[in-house]
C-alpha cells in the first residue's frame, strides 16, 4: 500500500531547501543573527541574556559565525573589565536578509 | 527557533532594550519639567521686560543644550547601572541609514512646522495640536517597539490637551502647565519601568565575559 501526498500540504521544493544557509539555519546562530541584526552591535553579557545560552555554547555559536565572515568580534576592556562586542558585517547582513527571504518563500 | 515569529520577537526584544530600564523616560521626564519651568518663568515676565530677550534665546538654548544633556546623562547612567547588570547594546548606525534616518527626522519637523502654523492661522489651540502630535510619536514608538507604556503616554499627552486647551491661557500659560504634566508622566512610567527593570536584573547580577 502506498501513500499519496496530501493535496493540503504545500510543496516544498528540494532545491530551496538545500540552498537555506546552514550556518544561520541553526537555531541557537540563528537567535543570534536575529539580535545583532536589530542593532548595530552587543555585547556577550547582552547576547547570552538575549538568548538564554551558556558562556561555552555562546562562544563557539559566535566564534561559528565569525568564521563564516557574518559576524566581526572586538574584544575590549570596559572599566578595567574585558568586554566582548559583536556586529554583524555587511555579508553577514545580507545573508541574515537573505535567509529570512528564504524561508518566506518555503513558507508559502 | 524556527519560526519568523520567534525571529521578530527577538528582533523586538533587542530594539525595545534601550527602553526597559526606564532611565530615558524619567531623564527625558526632568527635560519636560525643566522646559516647564521655563514657560512658567516666561510667562510670569511682565511685557516690555528685559527678560524677554533672555527668554527668547534661553528656549532654542534650552532646547538644544537640554537635549545634549538628557542624551549624555542617559548614556552615563546606562554605562554605570544597565550596561554592567545586563549588557551592552548600540544603535547608532552609521554611513547612508544614518544619513536617511536624519532626511526624515528634518521632513517630518518641517512637516509639522508647516502644520502648526495652519492650527495657528485657524485658531485651534497649540497645546491640543502637540497633544495630538505627542500621541502620533509615542503610538509609533510603542507599537514599533512593542511597549505599551509609551501607547499610555500618548494617551495622557492627549488627555493633558485636552483639559488644557479650553482654559484660554496664553501659549506661555498653557506650556507652562502642559510640559511639568508631561514630564510627571514620564517620570512616573519611567520609575515604574526602573523598578521592573531593577527587580528582574539585580546589582549581583552583573557579570563580565571575561571567559568569552
Amino acid at each position: 500500500m502506498t501513500r499519496t501526498p496530501s493535496r493540503d500540504k504545500p510543496s516544498v521544493n528540494a532545491q530551496d531547501l538545500l540552498e537555506v544557509d546552514r550556518v544561520i539555519h541553526e537555531p541557537a546562530r540563528l537567535a543570534l543573527m536575529a539580535v545583532l541584526a536589530a542593532c548595530e552591535s552587543a555585547d556577550f553579557v547582552y547576547l547570552r541574556r538575549a538568548t538564554s545560552m551558556t558562556q561555552g555554547n555562546l562562544s563557539a555559536h559566535l566564534r561559528r559565525l565569525e568564521e563564516a565572515g557574518y559576524i566581526s568580534i572586538e574584544k575590549r576592556f570596559v572599566d578595567d573589565k574585558p568586554n566582548t562586542l559583536c556586529r554583524l558585517t555587511q555579508p553577514g547582513r545580507a545573508a541574515f536578509k537573505e535567509y529570512r527571504a528564504q524561508v518566506a518563500r518555503l513558507m508559502k | 527557533m524556527d519560526t519568523s515569529s520567534d525571529i521578530n520577537r527577538l528582533m523586538k526584544q533587542t530594539q525595545r532594550y534601550w527602553y526597559e530600564d526606564g532611565l530615558a523616560d524619567m531623564a527625558m521626564g526632568g527635560f519636560m519639567l525643566l522646559l516647564g519651568l521655563l514657560f512658567a518663568g516666561e510667562s510670569l515676565t511682565p511685557p516690555g521686560s528685559p527678560l524677554w530677550a533672555f527668554w527668547g534665546m534661553g528656549l532654542p538654548a534650552f532646547l538644544i543644550g537640554g537635549g545634549l544633556v538628557a542624551g549624555w546623562t542617559i548614556k552615563r547612567l546606562k554605562s554605570r547601572v544597565t550596561y554592567p547588570r545586563t549588557g551592552y547594546v548600540e544603535y547608532e548606525r552609521r554611513g547612508p541609514a544614518r544619513l536617511a534616518w536624519l532626511i526624515g527626522i528634518g521632513l517630518a519637523a518641517a512637516l509639522l512646522a508647516a502644520i502648526f502654523v495652519v492650527v495657528i492661522r485657524w485658531s485651534v489651540s497649540p497645546i491640543l495640536f502637540f497633544g495630538l502630535v505627542f500621541l502620533g510619536a509615542f503610538s509609533y514608538v510603542a507599537f514599533r517597539v512593542r511597549l505599551w507604556r509609551y501607547l499610555l503616554f500618548g494617551l495622557w499627552s492627549l488627555v493633558l490637551s485636552l483639559v488644557i486647551a479650553p482654559l484660554s491661557l496664553s501659549l506661555e500659560q498653557s506650556s507652562a502647565l502642559y510640559y511639568p504634566g508631561l514630564g510627571l508622566g514620564l517620570i512616573a512610567l519611567g520609575w515604574v519601568a526602573w523598578r521592573r527593570y531593577d527587580t528582574g536584573a539585580p546589582p549581583q547580577e552583573a557579570s563580565d565575559d571575561a571567559n568569552a
